[in-house]
């Protein structure tokens, strides 16, 4: 459940950092640029993180849950750091397929 | 006082991550390895098999204990689970002396174990605290180091306020201080929460230490009580007849009804009056459920008539509960694996935050002492002590893996002997910058540890078998150790070989040098 909570942070993490102008020059074409508003990034950001938060919480109850919540954003915004470094193109694909993944995981887990 | 509240802050931020940055650097290098204890134990005596569940182990460290320690009032056992291989016993001698003997105990067998010699993990998890220095002082020192991070991290957060306008940047081809300070910024900000945790319940741990008063508030905890309860039976079974204890069988098949066979199952038993008519077993569940130390799940049996005792879960005061939780959420034995890699990943941002930290204490003034064409005495302190922490220490751990294999195995004086190795190694880390260059001995030093740690699997595999077993079982733990230390090779190669590199723009573009000034306004 970590992991799950882990994929949904980096994914939020990522739209959040999309949302600021030199990382969406660096990780987004400019096509892409006009078609993802700054506005929905945030919104989509912040809706990963909370929903990140709600199964931590969910799964390890409030204390343990937070724990688990914070080291997930914490460990994927150094990710999403590292890739706007090294490889920024490579952060739109691989957020998605982290909220795909996500997705998937949990219609298989939790249903 | 300073001119403004920020640079005032900025003053203190720079002083209190300086004066205690090394101890702290020490501290997080161990307590990140701490996560990973129990592995670094397993590779560090590969003879210990694994075999059968906690309570099979159980049942064999009975038989085995009532052969070695048959007129013991007092048997602690430690089981062994996912994670930890090896069954640990420790009990009382049967005349009630004071200091108690230890074993490590075969989970199939219940005999004695013939492994290494070993602090293994334990190395690691004591430094953490106690900082090989004699007691108190260690805990002292790891306290004060403790409460000056909490007051450099607070101090950090209003220091490097712009830090917000560029989150998720690091810059790793800008200048030097430029790009020292992105990663700060990034490594500090990133795993805030995790800090101010870290460190908040580091000074909780200890407060009873630090503070004494509060142990009054404290000294209700049921722990303290069965203490108390122990050391009077001890003494009574001394002059009485021996009573003869209930068989351990029907109590383990009792508890593995209630906790089941697999992971959060049986994890310590305690036995306690053993030989009166008071004895008591006390099995504990491992782990997992929960944060709090405290809050365990016990199931107590009258260790004559064999009978389960009432549970008496004692509730322990608002202040216990609050000190359990924060102890738990320190050590993180709840942790499974995903939650374990991320803890010791944000341990390695917090090592990289206080070495970035250290090392631009020093480039902020390089050029100042540049320009005046002499250099500082306490740059030059610093520059070293910065060494031979930063790169020496890992260096000196590297060696204490290395002597660990390479040390004759039957050694009586063995596990002392490889912490002799670590010392004596980070000693000669220490000494080693004061005869070359500062540029030189940052390059050797991380090119000697990027050595010792890629070489480690070789002599690994020269000096037992025990790679080529892991290799054929695909043993997790074990090649997960050897992964890591790769890893830590080659982070501490790049990290030499781009030194190298900025040392020769530094010497081609000398004319140049001018005074870097902090952009963003995040001074040092």
């Amino acid at each position: 459940m970590s992991a799950l909570t882990g994929l949904m942070a980096f994914a939020g993490m990522a739209a959040l950092a999309l949302r600021m102008a030199p990382h969406r020059r660096a990780a987004l074409e400019p096509h892409v640029q006009r078609r993802c508003s700054r506005l929905s990034m945030t919104i989509g950001g912040l809706v990963l993180l909370s929903g990140a938060f709600a199964l931590a919480v969910r799964a390890y109850g409030w204390s343990m849950g937070a724990l688990v919540w914070f080291s997930s954003w914490s460990v994927g915004g150094l990710a999403v750091t590292l890739l706007l470094t090294y490889r920024p193109r490579w952060l739109p694909g691989l957020s998605i397929a982290s909220v795909v993944g996500a997705a998937v995981w949990m219609l298989l887990v939790l249903s | 006082m300073k001119k403004t509240f920020r640079l005032s802050m900025t003053w203190l931020h720079t002083w209190t991550g300086l004066l205690l940055g090394w101890v702290l650097f020490a501290i997080f290098v161990t307590g990140t390895a701490t996560y990973f204890k129990a592995e670094i134990t397993r590779w560090m005596q590969p003879e210990l098999r694994r075999g059968g569940t906690p309570l099979d182990a159980a049942a064999s460290a009975w038989k085995g204990l009532e052969a070695r320690a048959p007129q013991s009032t007092r048997w602690f056992i430690t089981l062994p689970d996912d994670r930890v291989t090896a069954t640990t016993a420790f009990w009382q001698p049967g005349d009630g002396g004071k200091r108690f003997s230890n074993a490590t105990l075969d989970p199939l067998t219940g005999d004695e174990v013939k492994a290494r010699e070993t602090r293994g993990g334990e190395f690691f998890y004591r430094f953490h605290f106690q900082l090989q220095l004699p007691h108190p002082w260690g805990r002292y020192l790891a306290g004060v180091a403790a409460m000056f991070m909490l007051v450099a991290l607070i101090t950090g957060v209003i220091a490097h306020r712009p830090f917000f306008k560029e989150f998720f940047t690091f810059r790793p081809e800008r200048p030097p201080l430029r790009s020292f300070l992105d990663f700060h910024n990034v490594s500090g900000v990133l795993a805030l929460p995790f800090y101010f945790l870290i460190s908040y319940s580091a000074l909780v741990i200890f407060m009873a230490m630090y503070m004494p008063w509060a142990r009054q508030v404290l000294s209700d905890s049921p722990a303290n009580v069965a203490r108390n309860e122990a050391k009077a039976n001890a003494a009574k079974a001394a002059d009485k007849n021996w009573v003869t204890p209930a068989p351990v069988g029907p109590m383990l098949d009792e508890v593995a009804r209630r906790w089941g066979l697999e992971h959060p199952t049986l994890k310590r038993i305690e036995v306690t009056g053993r030989g009166t008519e008071n004895m008591t077993v006390t099995f504990t569940r491992a782990e997992s459920s929960h944060i709090s130390i405290t809050a365990r799940e016990q199931l107590r049996f009258d260790g004559v008539s064999g009978a389960l005792l009432s549970d008496e879960n004692a509730t322990a005061g608002a202040a216990t509960a609050v000190h359990g939780a924060l102890y738990g959420l320190h050590l993180a034995r709840f942790a499974g694996p995903v939650l374990r890699w991320m803890l010791f990943a944000m341990g390695l941002m917090g090592c990289a935050l206080i070495a970035t930290g250290l090392v631009m204490w020093t480039i902020k003034r390089r050029p100042k002492y540049a320009k005046a064409g002499r250099r500082g005495f306490g740059q030059g302190l610093v520059e070293r002590l910065n060494i031979a922490t930063i790169a020496g220490l890992p260096v000196a751990i590297a060696a204490l893996f290395w002597a660990n294999r390479l040390l004759p195995v039957e050694g009586e004086t063995r596990s002392d002997d490889e912490v002799r190795v670590f010392l004596v190694v980070w000693a000669v880390m220490l000494v080693h910058p004061l005869v070359r260059s500062v540029a030189r001995a940052w390059r050797e030093q991380l090119w000697a540890g990027a050595l010792l740690y890629g070489a480690l699997p070789i002599v690994d595999a020269a000096s037992g078998p025990f790679l080529g077993e892991a290799l054929r079982r695909g043993d997790a733990s074990y090649l997960g150790f050897h992964a890591t230390m790769l890893f830590t090779s080659a982070a501490l190669g790049v990290a030499a070989k781009k030194l190298g590199r900025r040392m020769q723009i530094a010497t081609h573009a000398q004319p140049r040098m001018t005074p870097v000034s902090a952009e963003g306004g995040a001074s040092v």
